[in-house]
């Protein structure tokens, strides 16, 4: 991987961080666990969109590990892990399928997986289908904010693509 | 907009308002009085609300496998809630009292109280 990329990735993985740290700091949107904006993933579908699958996968795992180390809620990890590699492979697939100009459907579906991998851990965990009751509240939140998310990633992604085929065309020239 | 993206949105529509209609079913008050404390999958208590004193608070004290507690609290009203518990996010604690078909959970401890039909024995 060249230092470029690299330095890129763990700029987009620590601007990733604080904001999962702020918004830890806020209070609960509610009393169902796990219902909450998810603004760190504004990076995660951003990732998806101008990194490769695997850069992407490595972003959202460094994310949640150290999210998971300064926030000390370990037993949240398990939660997010499931979630968050659902939501990326599911992501990565729907890439395919949906372009750049529909990217917050595609982050619909992110959150949608993520919710279900959430939900799946939940239940094997405790060994009961109760806590199902908590996936339709979570699914409705889960759009709302994927939406939300993707907005924000499709828009930064719209004023940063020109800036970066500049910079790429430049170096390029002075390869030449 | 292509075909893909035309399924995919349909296919996140129905996906949503699915999930608000299970969202909102789900939140109908239960006209149960019983309910069931279980742990790992496994019944600790059922218990009737109704046999309870309106005006007196009793707790139980549940420990967790893992060393953690949760301490459950059945006061005025019939309500049961969770009043204490030394999980970090005391999620259990802040879904209040049991009103409808949504459970009170506790994660970390692996912890359900939901309401349950009266059992045929009578208990």
């Amino acid at each position: 991987m060249k230092t470029r990329r690299l330095t890129e990735l763990s700029l987009l993985t620590a601007a990733a961080l604080i904001i999962f740290i702020v918004e830890l700091r806020l209070p609960d949107l509610s009393a169902v666990p796990g219902v909450k904006l998810g603004l760190a993933n504004i990076f995660t579908v951003y990732a998806v969109y101008s990194y490769r699958a695997r850069e992407a996968a490595m972003l959202l795992v460094t994310r949640i590990a150290l999210g998971a180390i300064f926030s000390s809620n370990f037993s949240a990890l398990i939660y997010s892990l499931s979630g968050g590699l659902l939501c990326i492979a599911g992501m990565l697939l729907l890439k395919k399928v949906i372009p750049v100009n529909y990217l917050w459907l595609c982050s619909i579906f992110g959150a949608i997986f993520h919710n279900t991998g959430q939900m799946a851990a939940a239940v094997l965990l405790t060994r009961s289908a109760a806590v199902l009751v908590h996936y339709p509240t979570l699914i409705v939140s889960g759009c709302i904010a994927g939406a939300f998310t993707g907005l924000c990633a499709q828009y930064v992604l719209k004023r940063l693509i020109p800036v970066i085929k500049t910079d790429d065309e430049k170096t390029k020239e002075k390869k030449l | 907009m292509t075909k893909g993206v035309k399924i995919c949105l349909a296919a996140a529509s129905v996906i949503f308002v699915s999930a608000l209609a299970a969202m909102l079913w789900l939140r109908l008050p239960s006209d149960s009085t019983w309910v069931e404390i279980t742990q790992d999958g496994k019944v600790l208590y059922t218990i009737d609300l109704a046999s309870y004193d309106d005006e007196q608070t009793q707790t139980i004290r549940i420990d967790s496998p893992d060393g953690g507690y949760n301490i459950i609290e059945i006061g005025e009203g019939n309500t049961i809630r969770i009043s204490e518990a030394d999980c970090p996010d005391k999620t259990c604690v802040k879904t209040g009292a049991l009103s409808d078909g949504v459970p009170i959970v506790c994660l970390p401890h692996r912890l359900i109280i939901k309401f349950t039909d009266e059992p045929e024995n009578g208990g």
